[in-house]
């Protein structure tokens, strides 16, 4: 912590004097990693890609014992080496062992060949090539029963697809009696499909507002109408079912839930003495300057165009509401509002919090040890930066006293769903299906599937509360999360809402670049933003 | 009557060459004149892709031209990149070109590719994202926090009074595509006996030959840049996009076809009524541009 990670390339950092012992650290480092690379080197006869992270990390330390200057230019290099090595790492202690087959033979056996020549090798690339062409996005089902047929689409990845067949043909269809046609689409085509009626029944993997906004024009069924539905509500928390309702109509279940919390490194924080995390707002600004003066920031998510999570989740934290009067009118203009949207833009015009960063890798080099980010960041950071393992945690995200001292934590949730479709012929086997979709024990089994296929990356979010409980987290990790989404505040699916989250990005755009008061710019636009609601609401009939 | 029989008769005179043409004719009908025609249609009527569509008169027309602010911005944005982009890049392919053709044959095949590389490769221009990054680590940011000539990073592609300017830049960086290669094409089609004439008829320097002679002779190739240019310089829309994001900040990049998409079938506002609308206005923009260009190059070389 020294140079920070950029360091000045003309400074005169004394770095001799001021770390102990750095030549015979540097040298020390340099021949054990000379002894390991020699020993590779060995096992696996011959020099080969497994040893160039160590070949650049020699070279780059050999630069360094020469000449101390080396070191502050060669720091980011350094730092990349070390994720590389980290990498390396993980990749040697996870190499499967592959098996194609065995053979047991007698002594005069000639075993037959395994490699293949050059015809060979060609024919096998022109059947891969043609193979190619073959239409896979249909999962065929390997059994039928007599029944009713639905047809599922799914948004997701081909091996997510691919578990879902699975589950669906051990249990689901001999169970219930339907066949499922599953396939795998990009949902972006699911409204001109419905629109020339070659749509599916089911879609999952839907966003957040696309139930609300075709539901209300009738494309997609009211799952409320169903007679079970109060009881099949109670599997997910009220925030994952509400961006899905409006006007008491619930369009969709929720599959994945997913809301901020705080990121934080550890070790860079003790270093810089910073020793509490900061649980309120004020105690960010309060550490910001200690953050600053070493070059790190505070990282809170910025994305153009549409409601900032954050904003909302500090106007939730003021007891605040986005909508007032029945969702007709935004209230921006109410005073918990106008102070969230303060204390908002304070951070970006005040105390010079970044507008953009990659924060994954700013967060894995240490200049941005501290930040908010949705929690799915997590299976990221436990694959992506091995490195750092154990030295990263997270907590509730800042909030905001009260009058009697509690803090309110509140955050801000978001989901991904399933819906039916309103021409569906099969409503019923269709609420069948997405039911036993989003039951627990299915979710479950759906979960663990995808992780042990694609690893703890792709830890699946489940919206169903109890699968989420039993799913591998460390158990200090799942009460906090736990405890966060019992803060989690959803954002509501009104008609019209696409204007709200790009025009309150503007007004904080306008602070920014032209330096005009929050108040007046955040009143300008919702006027604005107002208009169009009440636009939007006439053209659907519903004033 | 009489003018109906002889049509027919031409008709059934020339019905090889009509069989000949069908097959594209049908697929250009179904796909390019049907669609308009059905856009007009949906211009008056409310439309959100759902439901059936409902005939509601001028109203689009009359709320697109009177009542949305954002339009006037885009109709504004749009004409800037048009008029900057438009001449500035069809004068500089015809530049261009004009000096490669200097150039002795493997040289010029070398730039040839070279300029017309950016049109040919797709998504390149996305490179340009990492140099105008908003981000300290962004290329232009680092390079000027290094020459210290700013002090902290410019959000390049955030900040109204640079938004538009990048979207210029970036665009004639892609412009010099097809008009470019044409104008390559068509001075070499220049018969070199004209130049010997008009040295006997008194040409006296190299500019008056390229009025006189060069740009007369290929004036199929000028009409044809004029119209590529024209067409690729209103209907900026996906750049806009994939550069300043959707809504770019206050409108900045807003073009008439970015305009369009907020409203067409992807969009949640679903209103594809009054984007065909906007279509149908930027359609007419575009064919009266299309006509002051045919105006300005029939007068090229008198």
């Amino acid at each position: 912590m020294r140079t920070g990670l950029n360091p000045d390339p003309m400074q005169d950092y004394m770095l001799h004097q001021n770390i102990e012992l750095l030549e015979e650290r540097l040298i020390d480092t340099k021949e054990r990693l000379e002894a390991l690379r020699e020993e590779i080197i060995g096992i696996s006869k011959g020099r080969s890609e497994l040893i160039s992270p160590f070949d650049r990390m020699i070279f780059r330390l050999e630069k360094f014992i020469k000449d101390e200057k080396n070191i502050q230019k060669g720091l980011t290099d350094l730092e990349q080496n070390i994720s590389s090595l980290a990498s390396w790492v993980m990749n040697v202690s996870e190499q499967p062992l592959i098996i194609d087959s065995i053979t047991i033979m007698g002594s005069a056996y000639q075993p037959n060949r395994v490699t293949t020549n050059f015809f060979e090798k060609i024919w096998h690339e022109i059947i891969s090539f043609f193979g190619s062409f073959r239409d896979i996005g249909d999962f065929g089902s390997s059994k039928e029963v007599d029944g009713p047929t639905i047809e599922v689409w799914v948004g997701t990845g081909r091996d997510q697809t691919t578990i879902l067949r699975q589950l669906i043909d051990e249990s689901f269809v001999t169970q219930n009696n339907i066949n499922v046609k599953l396939k795998m689409v990009n949902l972006g085509v699911l409204l001109s499909a419905t629109l020339s009626g070659n749509g599916p029944d089911v879609a999952i993997g839907v966003d957040q507002k696309t139930p609300v906004n075709w539901g209300i024009r009738g494309a997609i069924k009211d799952l409320s109408e169903f007679e079970d539905f109060a009881e099949v509500k109670t599997w997910f928390s009220k925030s994952a079912v509400e961006p899905l309702t409006f006007d008491g109509k619930t369009y969709a279940l929720p599959s994945t839930e997913d809301f901020l919390i705080m990121f934080y490194r550890k070790d860079i924080l003790t270093e810089i003495g910073i020793n509490k995390i900061p649980e309120t707002w004020d105690e960010v600004v309060d550490i910001s300057p200690i953050l600053q003066k070493r070059y790190l920031d505070f990282y809170i998510p910025v994305v153009q165009g549409t409601l900032n999570e954050t904003l909302y989740a500090m106007i939730k934290q003021n007891g605040g509401d986005l909508y007032k009067n029945d969702y007709k009118e935004i209230a921006m203009l109410e005073p918990e509002n106008i102070d969230a949207f303060l204390t908002y833009t304070r951070f970006f015009s005040n105390y010079g919090f970044v507008l953009e960063a990659n924060f994954l890798n700013r967060f894995r080099s240490g200049e941005m040890p501290i930040g908010l980010s949705y929690f799915t960041l997590y299976n990221s950071l436990a694959v992506f930066a091995p490195e750092i393992q154990g030295q990263w945690s997270y907590a509730l995200i800042p909030g905001t006293k009260d009058e009697n001292g509690n803090i309110d934590h509140s955050t801000t949730s978001a989901v991904s769903s399933s819906v039916i479709m309103n021409h569906t012929k099969e409503a019923d086997a269709s609420w069948k299906f997405l039911k036993w979709f989003h039951s627990e024990t299915v979710q479950l089994a759906y979960a663990r599937g995808i992780e042990s296929i694609l690893g703890a990356a792709a830890r699946y979010p489940t919206a169903n509360l109890e699968a989420f409980s039993k799913l591998a987290w460390p158990a200090t990790d799942y009460l906090i999360l736990n405890e966060q989404r019992s803060y989690a505040k959803a954002i509501p699916s009104v008609p019209g809402d696409y204007i709200v989250g790009r025009h309150i990005d503007n007004a904080f755009r306008l602070v920014l670049n032209e330096n005009i008061l929050p108040q007046d710019s955040i009143y300008q636009y919702t006027l604005v933003i107002n208009e169009e609601i009440s636009r939007k609401r006439k053209e659907l009939g519903l004033d | 009557m009489k003018k109906k029989g002889q049509t027919l008769k031409a008709i059934k005179k020339n019905r090889v060459f009509y069989g000949m043409m069908a097959p594209y004719l049908l697929i250009f009908c179904t796909f390019t004149v049907l669609p308009i025609i059905i856009s007009l249609f949906l211009s008056f009527t409310y439309f959100d892709i759902i439901n059936p569509p409902k005939f509601i008169g001028l109203s689009n027309y009359i709320k697109l031209l009177l009542h949305d602010e954002v339009f006037l911005i885009a109709v504004r944005n749009t004409f800037i990149l048009a008029v900057i982009v438009g001449p500035v890049s069809y004068i500089a392919a015809f530049l261009f070109a004009w000096l490669i053709n200097e150039l002795p044959p493997k040289i010029r095949w070398v730039l040839t590719v070279i300029f017309y590389a950016p049109s040919i490769s797709g998504s390149a221009f996305l490179l340009w994202q990492l140099i105008f990054h908003g981000d300290m680590y962004g290329y232009l940011n680092a390079f000027l926090l290094n020459l210290k000539i700013i002090d902290n990073p410019v959000l390049w592609l955030k900040t109204p009074e640079n938004a538009l300017w990048v979207l210029i830049i970036v665009q004639l960086w892609l412009s010099l595509g097809i008009s470019f290669l044409s104008f390559v094409a068509g001075l070499q089609t220049v018969d070199k006996d004209l130049y010997e004439a008009a040295a006997v008829d008194g040409i006296r320097n190299r500019w008056q030959e390229l009025w006189y002679v060069t740009l007369p002779q290929m004036r199929a190739q000028l009409m044809f840049g004029a119209l590529m240019q024209i067409t690729s310089s209103f209907s900026i829309g996906s750049l806009s996009i994939s550069l300043l994001g959707f809504p770019s900040v206050e409108y900045s990049g807003h073009t008439i076809i970015t305009h369009l998409m907020d409203f067409g079938a992807g969009s949640q506002r679903m209103e594809l009524g009054y984007a065909s609308a906007i279509a149908t206005i930027l359609f007419f923009i575009m064919m009266i541009a299309n006509i002051a260009a045919q105006k300005i190059i029939r007068r090229v070389g008198t």
